[in-house]
């Protein structure tokens, strides 16, 4: 065995595996259709070995696989174009712009957001654990539109590129980024950020 | 003294203007879309009103903004070391299996 070229594909399993699935199961909630697309994605690592030429880290290139694998089954996955109904409800967040005076529709002072400058996270940053706390903040949207957002914020595509792959127009894919700001900031806010209600009120998870 | 009732004039005004105008949740979108778009002149024009009079939204553009950067892995090992999400004992055994059997004989 050479250690500069393990091209021993158990080993990458052993190695990458837990990483590669974990990656998946960011983007594809449904478990066995995860761990088949990291299956597959060794399958294709072995055949193409060839194609791997060193140029990036093993790991970087098994990513890279599995991310268009991830694509293409969110292609085949996603055959209507509009959004449902539940994807477009928005209003589940109505209680952040409810008041009883004449400024109803302005944020209520309650979920406004907070001064993130001056507030610590809750948690250790050094280990990173602030993708927990995204993690978990994604569950809670429809899965389309939390894989809009971390295509768009993560993977860095082009809206151009979101909208092929998850099949929608344009319109709908500003709407879903829209629900998943909305949502994501006020579960940030609440779960990451300490402190950051400037009048101390108690936050309770949005 | 007159400089006081001017001011309230002044605040009368801007508020009575503010209230004509969009509501946060209904500028809300437009600020997400500003991260998507250019925005048209006559959007900015609103936008730029809003904000004069609303720190919140302000707050709310510039948030929404950095939380495109916080979400970016700056270290790509840290969601793989704190990740709890690992592959089951089955899917581990399938696998290997899988890759055991596409192994080509040398």
């Amino acid at each position: 065995m050479t250690s500069t070229a393990p091209s021993d594909p158990i080993e990458w399993f052993e190695l990458y595996g837990d990483y590669l699935f974990a990656f998946a199961q960011r983007r594809v909630r449904e478990q066995t259709a995860a761990e088949d697309l990291v299956q597959e994605t060794f399958l294709a690592a072995i055949q193409s070995n060839n194609s791997y030429a060193g140029k990036s880290s093993e790991k970087t290139w098994l990513t890279g696989i599995l991310k268009h694998k991830i694509y293409d089954y969110f292609k085949k996955n996603n055959r209507q174009s509009d959004l449902t109904a539940e994807e477009a409800d928005l209003s589940g967040y109505n209680y952040m712009f409810e008041r009883k005076d004449e400024w109803d529709g302005h944020w209520n002072n309650k979920y406004a957001p907070a001064d993130w400058d001056n507030a610590n996270p809750l948690r250790n940053v050094e280990e990173g654990e602030f993708q927990i706390v995204f993690g978990s903040c994604l569950e809670n949207l429809p899965e389309r539109i939390a894989n809009a957002f971390v295509m768009r914020e993560v993977d860095d595509l082009s809206s151009a590129e979101i909208c092929g792959v998850l099949q929608i127009s344009t319109n709908n894919y500003w709407t879903m980024m829209h629900r998943a700001r909305l949502h994501l900031r006020r579960c940030i806010e609440v779960n990451w950020f300490t402190s950051a209600a400037p009048t101390g009120e108690n936050l309770q998870n949005g | 003294m007159a400089d006081s009732i001017y001011q309230k004039l002044k605040w009368q005004l801007i508020l009575r203007l503010a209230h004509r105008l969009p509501s946060c949740q209904a500028l809300t979108p437009l600020f997400s879309e500003s991260l998507e778009r250019p925005l048209t002149f006559r959007e900015k024009i609103l936008i730029k009103l809003h904000f004069f009079t609303c720190e919140a939204c302000r707050r709310y553009t510039a948030q929404i903004e950095k939380m495109g950067e916080m979400v970016k892995p700056q270290n790509p090992e840290s969601v793989e070391t704190l990740s709890k999400v690992k592959l089951s004992d089955n899917a581990r055994e399938r696998i290997k299996a899988a890759l055991e059997s596409a192994k080509k004989p040398y």
